[in-house]
């Protein structure tokens, strides 16, 4: 976890502000969803899993939606100002709490416009909330009232619950949230990894990257958290070592369910290690024939997460394989 | 039986493009492995029910809790919500007279929870405040405290006391901590708590019904259970225990009716 109070600003407000934020940032990274009121969720979670229960459970379970339309969220009007489609939503989610009965509920819930409100709704969430967010969090630290006025704490707290949800919903691990702060406040455009570079716009080009840097203007880097929430995952195959006192045939190559099972002779194998460039070298022990491979096409963020997506990914591919080729399952083979 | 296989817990890996050629990586060498602290190994000890509970192998409660133990670690290893869920159950049985199932875990735990929301609080407090005056990422500096004053200032921190030079400090982030601390817990906190503990249950056993698999990615209902629910379970079962030492004859169903009892008391202050 990051040091507090890292951030230096000759305008003293903004200074107190911004570092406020980042405190908090990192405070929910390392502890949200332990109390009550460091709860993981945003707007778009709420509203996709409400319509995901709609649409996956015919059986509408009334307790379930009972506790999405409690959710405080639903009390405050303010927070959903910038998503027009969130009026249709309402009106439905009101009618349902005045209802009294589970069939008068169910009926409400049966309405197609529904789960088109919804829908509609999670467009927009996913459209604008990071550049809402972003513009949010620019406003209250040019704001001229200081952070202790104009509830700028309370809103801070907000900003920071619904980024750092986002973050995690998005697939990123802790170590990927931690780093934000460093990449934003503290990096130049040279960094070779992902991981450790600043996270420019989209817009702006890999030439101007230095320019946009030096330029150390506060709402470009601000700019950075809203770059971080729209980040798309990298992708390709990823290739990972399987241990185990297995050795399969050179040329073995079987594919179950998307997950390839390779032999250290394997066509896939003997290609992707010619194509590594020599320097290096390193990854000579990669290719002993001590193992044998397990691959997949994947989305990953960063070095830490690639390796916990993997393991998710293949794993019951891999617990299908051991259990077919234990030898008292030989037998058990059909045709 | 199956055939033990595992995927390189190195950090070895390659990525390919879809054409199969390389487009990068991590190497990491077979023959170094992952060295561990004595501290990151505390939690062996820390949690293990057979020799916290040692000394009470006759109570009844013990020993329920003894014959699920591998029903946890099950569930801490698969990260599946419905895993986790038959713990519970198991450790909360559904009554037989009417009543869903499910609303007894619910309940139940829910309510006990609260009776150590304080500390877990405090922890959470206290923690980030040793860590912001740390000594080797210069915090106690930035924040403008002498490097003398600082061995019993961490001190008291670790005792779960405010030092005098903490509470006079002019930073915002800290005195937010600090606001938080005073803030007497009062039913209407508790009331908030136990809503929040029941709705992260409803999530889950909304997810268990529908029987989602861990690492399917993107689904957020599922990551918001893993990152929240084990810690619940944990701080639950850190509740029964004490519960055990101190009431070694009781049963559970007992045990759990004592705690309800304590838990509805914060609730109505």
């Amino acid at each position: 976890m990051p040091g507090i109070k890292r951030i230096t600003n000759e305008n003293a407000d903004v200074e107190a502000k911004v570092n406020y934020f980042i405190d908090r940032y990192n405070h929910h990274v390392l502890y949200g969803g332990s109390e009550w009121h460091l709860e993981l969720e945003n707007q778009l979670s709420l509203i996709e899993k409400i319509h995901f229960q709609l649409t996956k459970d015919p059986e509408y379970r009334i307790p379930y939606f009972d506790n999405y339309f409690a959710h405080e969220f639903f009390d405050e009007e303010e927070e959903w100002l910038h998503y027009p489609a969130y009026q249709n939503v309402k009106k439905v989610i009101q009618a349902y709490k005045a209802a009294n009965t589970e069939k008068e509920k169910k009926q409400i819930l049966n309405q197609v416009s529904f789960v088109k409100a919804l829908e509609k709704l999670i467009d927009e969430l996913r459209f604008h909330m990071p550049e809402k967010l972003m513009e949010l969090l620019m406003s209250i630290f040019l704001c001229v009232h200081p952070l202790e006025e104009h509830e700028h704490i309370s809103k801070l707290n907000l900003v920071a619950k619904l980024m750092v949800s986002e973050g995690y919903f998005s697939g990123k691990t802790l170590e990927d949230l931690d780093g934000v702060i460093n990449r934003i406040f503290y990096n130049g455009n040279e960094r070779r990894y992902r991981d450790s570079q600043f996270p420019f716009p989209a817009e702006v080009k890999k030439a101007d990257r230095k320019k946009y840097l030096s330029a150390r203007s506060l709402e470009n880097q601000i700019r950075g958290f809203k770059s971080v929430m729209q980040e798309d995952p990298n992708k390709g195959i990823v290739v990972m070592r399987v241990f185990g006192s297995v050795r399969l045939p050179d040329e073995f190559e079987f594919n179950y369910n998307g997950v390839y099972f390779l032999g250290p002779e394997t066509p896939r194998i003997i290609k992707l290690k010619a194509s590594i460039p020599d320097r290096k070298d390193g990854f000579r022990d990669f290719f002993k024939k001590d193992c044998f491979y397990i691959a997949t096409p994947l989305e990953w963020f960063s070095f830490y997460n690639i390796k916990y997506r993997m393991r998710a990914a293949v794993s019951s591919q891999l617990d299908y394989f051991s259990c077919h080729i234990a030898p008292n399952t030989r037998s058990r083979s059909y045709r | 039986m199956h055939r033990t296989l595992e995927v390189d817990h190195t950090d070895s890996y390659i990525t390919a493009s879809k054409a199969w050629t390389y487009i990068g990586g991590s190497n990491a060498f077979r023959t170094a492995p992952t060295q561990y602290h004595p501290y990151e190994l505390v939690p062996l000890a820390n949690n293990d029910i057979f020799k916290k509970l040692g000394k009470f192998k006759a109570s009844p409660a013990a020993q329920i809790m003894y014959s699920i133990e591998p029903q946890l670690i099950k569930a801490l290893k698969s990260k599946i919500s419905a895993d986790y869920w038959q713990y519970l159950e198991s450790l909360i049985p559904p009554k037989i007279v009417g009543d869903r199932a499910n609303k007894q875990v619910k309940d139940t735990v829910s309510r006990i929870l609260l009776l150590n929301e304080k500390i877990t609080s405090d922890n959470r407090i206290f923690e980030t405040l040793i860590h912001a005056f740390d000594l080797f990422n210069g915090g106690y500096d930035r924040l403008g405290v002498e490097y003398k004053a600082m061995p019993a200032i961490q001190k008291q921190m670790r005792q779960r006391q405010v030092p005098a030079p903490v509470r006079k400090l002019n930073y915002p982030f800290v005195a937010e901590l600090l606001k938080e601390h005073d803030a007497p817990m009062d039913a209407a906190y508790y009331e908030k708590a136990r809503q929040y503990y029941q709705g992260i249950l409803t999530e889950a056993y909304a997810i268990r019904n529908f029987d989602v698999h861990a690492g399917t990615g993107n689904n957020r209902a599922l990551i918001k259970i893993q990152k929240t629910l084990p810690g619940m379970i944990f701080r639950f079962r850190g509740l029964i225990f004490d519960a055990i030492k101190e009431y070694p004859n009781a049963t559970i169903d007992i045990i759990m009716g004592m705690l309800i009892e304590k838990a509805e008391k914060l609730l109505q202050k």
